[in-house]
């Protein structure tokens, strides 16, 4: 049964493909920040990604960083992206240098990205309830933030500019967290 | 790095909405300056972090590009329903913020069980930690995956799932099933999936691209096997359950198309338009609900917010060739309250729920006032938005329902289920006449609206032509 064998490698190249989709969705954001992600096309490059991890499976020495062969793929998946069309130039990083030092942090922001998880979870719980709102609305909601604007009597850029301030919050209280871990 | 203009530029970037010489100066920033580039991983991560309920759908989706090669989709499929565990873990985390159920450090040790194989002719029967009741009938391999979660790669299973465990999934190879607190019962082989919906309503999604459907109250469909991704309707089959089979039901259905018994506008409000050059009856006119058939394309607004409106709105009807909208259509109505009337019908108490889809808002008030008669002339900030039963003989609303949140230009299921039916209706005699209210009385901050599809009544339209006034008095006086 040579075919069982395959598909246990199979199995753990899917596991680990699933569990750096974080990761990997965080190092392709930064490379295009361009991207309106989380909407319906947003995520081509991620899926594209995730895609020739798999067909490339086979070229992945077991024992490396997993972490560093799928950012190398995941920056190439940009490039070859970027070239595609006058739109998404625009929408990813021009500078080559930036994107392959974005690409060399990621077995980092791997190797936190639990602490990460955890840490928000603790932040999130410390914002007011209109705040939570404001984020579940513009990570899990369909309707857009311009309708909830409307809904709640606000200008859309008022809203925008709350939403900023509960990201600068919830950065550095992530932030503090790790750093409390890591002394 | 800690100015204003920073933190901006960073939650833009976070939205895409960067301008081609913002991008420039992210760039210059972050070559420059380290601290800056981990500033903004950081917020990257978070928002990763954010979205690890799309996870799901960036693993299935890459399959529809390797569908040709049928062994590498089928390792994959296998590979990501091992996974799938892991998955549902890391997404239930987020619920532990939203909902305020003390019960959700229960996600904190969420495991995967053992994978159970029942012989022909073995039975299993338990509880989900959710609560949700769980039948299975051998032959059958299943394993739970969660709280709330099951994997059946074959048999057939029944499922009680109270509200609190609304979204009990049923991951099973052709496509999965997610449960909206009803009684369901799933069937699985090699080739197909079958949900049978005995109450409430369930989803089936498909594991292609994420296309999933609403299967209501009494209604059955098919799932394919993944390769040959789809889904059609079937009968529902109680039997195969091991459930006694329901008399042939009867139930009104009002899909808005031209031959369908026309509802009646029972208010109207005064001239509206939005100041279009030239107008149509789309954009100007009696604000009114109107029953539109075919192929319906309502004009980009002059007074659009940002880019949201800038195309011209499509509104697929959600069944058939129509649908009721409110025209003229944009926040220049007269802001008048708008009702629409079913034809009078009679219910059957213990034939299901009152079923519907409807796309806008949901208003303030949780419920319409008592009775009819004191419905406002005008809406406002506190008024209701949706669809209410009212008894003819008095007027009095007896129970209603609102969509839930969501994007306002999609179709939502609303449901009065049998029970609530039953308890408004208790202490009315059989023969009771009933129509069913589409009420706008709710205006924020500018405008609000509701539309309305696929009508399911468990009951028999009044025969005959009666005289609308006798039947429905506050027609009669709105009529003069």
């Amino acid at each position: 049964m040579a075919g069982s064998q395959a598909t246990i490698e199979d199995d753990e190249m899917v596991a680990l493909i699933a569990k750096h989709q974080p990761m990997l969705r965080a190092v392709i954001r930064s490379m295009v920040p361009g991207y309106v992600s989380g909407h319906s096309d947003g995520d081509d490059v991620l899926q594209e990604t995730n895609m020739v991890l798999w067909q490339k499976r086979a070229t992945f020495e077991p024992g490396s960083s997993f972490p560093a062969w799928a950012a190398t793929v995941a920056r190439l998946q940009v490039m070859a992206w970027r070239k595609r069309s006058v739109a998404h130039r625009a929408m990813t990083l021009d500078d080559d240098a930036l994107i392959e030092k974005i690409a060399s942090r990621a077995a980092e922001l791997a190797d936190d990205m639990d602490q990460r998880r955890e840490a928000l979870r603790h932040c999130l719980a410390g914002l007011t309830a209109e705040q939570r709102e404001l984020v579940q609305q513009r990570y899990f909601s369909k309707e857009s933030l311009v309708d909830y604007a409307a809904q709640r009597g606000l200008t859309y850029p008022t809203l925008k500019k709350n939403l900023e301030r509960v990201r600068t919050r919830l950065r550095k209280c992530v932030r503090l967290r790790l750093a409390a871990e890591a002394s | 790095m800690k100015t204003p203009r920073w933190e901006s530029l960073l939650s833009r970037a976070q939205d895409g909405e960067l301008s081609a010489e913002e991008k420039r100066e992210l760039e210059r920033l972050l070559r420059e300056d380290e601290a800056s580039l981990d500033q903004y991983l950081d917020a990257m991560a978070l928002d990763a972090l954010s979205q690890e309920h799309h996870d799901e759908e960036s693993i299935a989706k890459p399959l529809a590009h390797v569908a040709n090669q049928a062994t590498e989709t089928r390792a994959w499929r296998t590979a990501v329903l091992a996974i799938a565990a892991s998955l549902v873990f890391v997404a239930g985390w987020w619920s532990l913020q939203t909902s305020d159920s003390p019960s959700s450090s229960r996600a904190e040790r969420v495991v995967t069980g053992p994978r159970v194989v029942l012989a022909k002719g073995q039975n299993a029967e338990f509880e989900m930690p959710s609560g949700v009741q769980v039948r299975l009938r051998g032959p059958a391999a299943y394993q739970t995956l969660g709280d709330n979660q099951l994997s059946l790669t074959s048999g057939l299973l029944t499922a009680n799932v109270p509200p609190q465990a609304t979204g009990f999934r049923v991951v099973t190879p052709n496509g999965d099933v997610v449960d909206h607190g009803t009684e369901i019962g799933v069937m699985v082989d090699e080739l197909q999936t079958e949900l049978h919906v005995f109450e409430g309503q369930a989803e089936v999604v498909l594991p292609l691209d994420g296309v999933s459907s609403m299967v209501g109250a009494s209604k059955a469909v098919r799932v394919n096997h993944p390769n040959n991704a789809g889904y059609e309707p079937i009968s529902i089959q109680p039997s195969l359950f091991g459930k006694p089979a329901k008399a042939a039901s009867s139930r009104i259905r009002f899909d808005f198309d031209s031959n369908d018994e026309a509802w009646t506008q029972t208010q109207t409000g005064v001239f509206a338009d939005r100041g279009d050059q030239p107008t149509s009856n789309l954009t100007a006119g009696q604000s009114r609900y109107e029953t539109l058939v075919g192929f319906v394309k309502l004009p980009a607004a002059e007074d659009k917010v940002e880019s949201f409106h800038d195309n011209p709105l499509q509104f697929a009807p959600q069944s058939g060739e129509g649908r009721v909208l409110p025209l003229p259509f944009h926040f220049r109505d007269s802001m008048s309250s708008l009702r629409l009337t079913s034809p009078p019908f009679r219910l059957n108490s213990n034939d299901g729920p009152i079923t519907a889809f409807i796309t806008g808002g949901r208003g303030h008030a949780e419920t319409p006032p008592d009775f009819v008669h004191e419905l406002p002339d005008q809406a406002d900030g506190e008024g209701f938005l949706g669809l209410a039963l009212r008894r003819v003989r008095d007027g009095r609303y007896l129970c209603s329902v609102r969509r839930r949140p969501g994007n306002f230009y999609e179709w939502a299921p609303v449901e009065i289920s049998q029970s609530t039916l039953a308890a408004a209706t208790r202490n009315d005699p059989a023969d009771e006449v009933y129509v069913l209210d589409l009420i706008d009385t709710y205006q924020d901050p500018r405008w609000s609206w509701i539309g309305l599809d696929t009508v399911s009544i468990p009951g028999r339209l009044v025969p005959g032509r009666l005289v609308p006034g006798r039947l429905v008095p506050d027609r009669l006086v709105e009529e003069q």
